[in-house]
């Protein structure tokens, strides 16, 4: 078994006393189901050298603590994206990114503490090297839409408006009440459909509101780093709210190994 | 799955808490009295009666369909109450095209389909038996307080009394799904180690060791929710079943806390099936001697096991090796 004795850890809040020069931030996006950490490290030759021998990898640790998911994906990039299936995950997640060793490998010590000496540093596979904070979040077409019957409205109709009364933005999605039972427990392709109606609202709003909501700035930044034109400042005939929200959230279609 | 809506959501859970007695200061004991004899009474005179009841609670449509998975058949109070491990088997495999985490991880939805088996009949007439009553024998509680609780976790969990864990493990179907989806996901990261079944059987050996292990999975260590982690536990107790030794709840609590100890410093999900397996045998092994050694008065284990170690040659070797 390997050791999972102290280890030198790098952290992103400059906590860590272990190393002396050695600095790490991550930032991490979240667009529809999917997560990209992208990380920085600075004057750290000794984990850098390990990255390039593939003995240690950039990691993204998601943890659904409701549905008992926790999985990790692993890259040699700093670009580590991580994605899940929507109906895998409830309520909060949790993310981590950082660095691990992903074999035995041997740590230099002069870029730390001399508290940990002048002899080289053994270190098993799984060890966390540098660890970022950990993101709390929820999806943002979670944090976007809230789905209610409306007894007026005939079968099988939707309709979206903006609420703006919990101070961020938010859409109701009301849906006629046949469908509305129906559909409540089955079926992300109504959920799509409801997202594809609140961005064609955004694109209605006034362009000083759009900028004032905190969720609106999440989406544009996401839509920005997929390469689709997101809406405004006023009218931008470029906007097309179901390319829009599909990049948010992509229709799947579930394949044999996906089932269970 | 779409989880429920808020709105659907809060009138469950005004239902829910209207029916117990949780707040003494803001709830007249009177009134909740009186609602709970409405739903026991209810219950009593049959599955038409409650459904219509249920159906009112939740603000459902008469005759709406509730989109409910398929019982395989008809299930009597006793099989309800405990399911058998081949009948939950059947009800995972059954259910596994139709149910995902994300709604099996939420009580309304439960109900909701409790409601619509109710509704056909599926659990007979005999409802106080499988719901009202103890588990042991069905035989109704003396209190409508406790009658009512049992009822309420058993149509798919008691979020604002339980948490989070009541989904998990309250409700008998709800929980057959549950383990049947921890004993898919183990099997898959086993490397052949063992199949679904096996690991159903291991899990659904001791229901107070899968109360204990998906209670702290779920509100405090849930590093260990790596199914990979998970797999490598119900591999140190393969053999565990009910009809001969069922896994030890406590030396499975003690081990999954020493193995979360190693938490901050191992990403679990990163480590060969071989390490895995390395790290489980040996908290498995720490637990179990830190469960012999332990008095039931030093609390928890996992604090007796340090000190303890210090002390004993073959625990300190053991916990050098977990955790040098």
């Amino acid at each position: 078994m390997s050791e999972t004795g102290t280890l030198p850890l790098l952290r992103e809040d400059d906590a860590s006393i272990d190393w002396l020069a050695a600095r790490y931030q991550t930032e991490i996006t979240i667009a529809g189901s999917a997560a990209t950490a992208t990380n920085i490290l600075v004057d750290a030759p000794e984990l850098e050298a390990l990255i390039e021998a593939g003995h240690i990898e950039w990691a993204l640790e998601l943890r659904c603590p409701k549905t008992l998911l926790a999985t990790i994906t692993r890259s040699s990039s700093s670009q580590v994206r991580c994605e899940w299936r929507p109906a895998d995950v409830d309520g909060e997640l949790f993310l981590t990114p950082g660095l691990i060793a992903v074999r035995e490998c041997m740590i230099g010590t002069t870029g730390l503490n001399p508290l940990w000496g002048d002899q080289q540093i053994a270190v098993g596979p799984g060890r966390w090297l540098a660890r970022g904070s950990v993101l709390r979040t929820q999806s943002l077409a979670s944090s976007l839409l809230d789905f209610y019957r409306k007894e007026a409205l005939k079968d099988g109709e939707m309709e979206v408006t903006p609420d703006f009364t919990s101070g961020d933005l938010r859409f109701k999605v009301w849906l006629a009440p046949n469908y509305f039972d129906k559909v409540i427990q089955s079926n992300r392709d109504v959920q799509i459909a409801a997202l594809i109606g609140a961005f064609g609202r955004i694109a209605l709003l006034d362009s000083e509101e759009t900028e004032s909501y905190a969720i609106l700035s999440h989406i544009k930044a996401a839509l920005n780093e997929a390469g689709v034109p997101p809406w405004g400042p006023g009218f931008n005939s470029e906007f097309d709210p179901a390319r829009a929200a599909t990049a948010i959230e992509a229709f799947q279609i579930p394949t044999s190994a996906e089932d269970h | 799955m779409k989880p429920p809506t808020p709105e659907t959501e809060q009138r469950f859970s005004d239902w829910q808490r209207g029916l117990t007695l949780t707040d003494r200061k803001n709830q007249s004991p009177a009134e909740v009295a009186d609602r709970q004899a409405e739903l026991i009474d209810s219950v009593k005179r049959g599955s038409k009666s409650f459904a219509e009841y249920l159906a009112k609670a939740l603000g459902v449509e008469p005759g709406s369909s509730l989109s409910a998975p398929p019982l395989p058949r008809q299930i009597d109070p006793s099989e309800f109450r405990d399911p058998p491990l081949q009948f939950e088997s059947a009800l995972f495999t059954t259910w596994s095209d139709e149910v995902y985490a994300r709604a099996a991880s939420q009580p309304l939805m439960w109900t909701r389909w409790h409601l619509q088996w109710i509704g056909e009949g599926q659990f007979g007439e005999r409802l106080d038996e499988a719901f009202l009553g103890t588990l042991a024998n069905g035989t109704e509680e003396k209190t409508t307080e406790a009658a009512t609780r049992n009822l309420l976790r058993r149509l798919g969990g008691l979020p604002h009394v339980r948490g989070k864990v009541s989904v998990l493990n309250d409700c008998p179907l709800s929980r057959a799904w549950w383990r049947g989806q921890v004993a898919w996901n183990a099997a898959k990261q086993c490397e052949g180690s063992f199949d679904a079944l096996t690991a159903h059987r291991v899990l659904h050996s001791s229901n107070d060791a899968w109360a204990r292990l998906v209670g702290d999975s779920v509100r405090r260590i849930t590093v260990v929710n790596h199914s990979g982690l998970r797999a490598a536990l119900v591999y140190q107790y393969r053999t565990a079943s009910r009809d001969s030794k069922a896994v030890p709840a406590q030396e499975l609590q003690t081990a999954v806390r020493l193995l979360a100890r190693n938490g901050p410093a191992l990403a679990f999900g990163a480590l060969s099936w071989e390490e895995l397996l390395d790290q489980s045998a040996t908290a498995v092994a720490l637990a179990r001697a830190a469960n012999e050694r332990a008095s039931p008065e030093e609390g928890d284990a996992v604090d007796a096991v340090v000190p303890e170690a210090k002390r004993d040659p073959a625990l300190k070797r053991l916990m050098r090796r977990f955790a040098n």
